[in-house]
């Protein structure tokens, strides 16, 4: 849908130079293009999903198409798909599309993205909700305007028909900081620390309400990541196929050499075994009312995709050789953002339980 | 209507409970259904009867048991 207009930025702006810093301009370009409008134009799955191929692709800041797959799938989904949103739900999903931060506050310091032990609390007090708790490993919550915040709204309940989803402005949070990261350094990671009465309008969807909305935004970020795992994986491997061939040892290209072309098979195998996981979880995502089969398709194109990504990138700096492991020539970079993909939005034991579990 | 939500029950937990599904074995409450089980379980009513549950409405109250379900189905169907 977007591919064309997503391969004809400039190098300038998907090859960036420093990788400690959030790329504002580029951020900005890909919302002007309309990545953050998928749901509002209402685009096939498939569709969207072989656009973050792209995505993943062409940028090699790691932390930007992370942030947008955590933005666009986990936090405006919600937003996206609330069918009668209060002034603020529809004033905040009109920013978000136009670029502004949207954060995704649910993991805790105590119970982790565990939401059956969640803590926060919000109370019920009226036209009023008092919500109080901490929330940690925010992505993007340095830059947030906005954050979709999951609390405890009746804990009797647990997270079924007790935890809700709530907006809440930057003025209403402490930022404990930021986090340094191994890797996805573009993208900043906190905690937030809340305590305020906001009004009741601020909820999304219904108090009670997020569990099945959460497990569905759970089911498209899984697989839109998974995406952009695909189009990583795509960039790493031509990368390396240059470097193999450019590069000389005994006589010939390394590329010529055994332990080499094995390797490069395998990366090769692993990329479109990936590819295969990815279109099937995206056509999943697109039907409707089959919550089983959506949830094992993301979660078994996560486990997959984010594993080989961690593989690629490991051989990727083997084939690099010395060079592959100096800062700055790329192999270093790609380890490091790569690693993180086995832990975000469920670790991989996460994502082989729920598989398990929907056998 | 029980009668099919019965049926229904019976054929996605009877083996794992090991005996018969009755009009109040507990389901999510004893752990025979789980949390994303409970999903694909609304799911299912939803197709059954052509109604959506409200993201509010997915809870343990309106799942539990057959007769549970079949209350909650009834108030949303009016059958």
């Amino acid at each position: 849908m977007l591919a064309q207009a997503i391969l004809s930025l400039p190098d300038a702006v998907v090859n960036d130079a420093d990788e400690s810093v959030f790329h504002v301009g580029a951020w900005s370009l890909l919302a002007e293009m309309g990545c953050l409008r998928y749901f509002e134009f209402g685009a096939e799955s498939e569709s969207v999903m072989a656009d973050m191929v792209v995505l993943g692709r062409q940028f090699e800041d790691g932390g930007l198409t992370f942030a947008l797959g955590a933005q666009l799938f986990g936090a405006m989904t919600l937003l996206e798909w609330d069918l009668q949103p209060s002034s603020t739900v529809a004033k905040v999903r009109e920013l978000s599309r136009s670029g502004m931060h949207l954060a995704h506050a649910i993991s805790e310091p105590e119970s982790g993205s565990d939401v059956f032990s969640m803590r926060s609390v919000g109370v019920v007090e009226g036209d009023w909700i008092h919500v109080f708790g901490t929330k940690t490993y925010v992505s993007g919550g340095s830059e947030a305007e906005w954050a979709l915040v999951y609390v405890m709204t009746d804990s009797s309940k647990g997270a079924m028909g007790g935890m809700s989803a709530i907006l809440l402005h930057k003025d209403e949070w402490t930022l404990l900081g930021s986090m340094k990261k191994m890797g996805l350094r573009s993208c900043s990671m906190s905690s937030l620390a809340f305590d305020v009465r906001v009004p009741r309008e601020r909820v999304v969807g219904k108090v009670g309400g997020g569990y099945r909305s959460f497990m569905k935004a759970m089911d498209w970020e899984r697989t839109g990541l998974s995406a952009v795992h695909v189009g990583t994986m795509e960039r790493v491997f031509a990368k390396t196929i240059a470097f193999a061939n450019l590069r000389h040892q005994g006589g010939c290209a390394i590329a010529k050499h055994q332990a080499v072309a094995f390797m490069i098979a395998e990366m090769k195998v692993a990329i479109e075994t990936s590819r295969v996981l990815v279109e099937k979880a995206a056509a999943t995502l697109g039907h409707k009312a089959n919550s089983k089969e959506r949830t094992k398709a993301a979660a078994m194109a996560k486990l997959h995709t984010s594993e080989h990504l961690v593989e690629v990138c490991k051989k990727a700096m083997q084939i690099h050789g010395g060079s592959g492991y100096v800062h700055g020539v790329g192999p270093e970079r790609w380890m490091r953002d790569a690693l993180a993909a086995t832990i975000y939005s469920g670790t991989s034991e996460i994502q082989r339980k729920l598989i398990a579990g929907l056998l | 209507m029980k009668k099919q939500i019965l049926e229904l029950l019976t054929a996605k937990y009877a083996e794992a409970y090991g005996g018969a599904i009755t009009d109040s074995t507990p389901l999510l409450s004893s752990g025979l259904v789980d949390s994303v089980g409970a999903l694909d379980l609304v799911d299912a009513l939803e197709q059954m009867f052509g109604f959506e549950f409200e993201p509010h409405e997915v809870e343990e109250k309106n799942l539990d048991s057959a007769e549970r379900i079949a209350a909650f189905v009834q108030m949303k169907i009016g059958g």
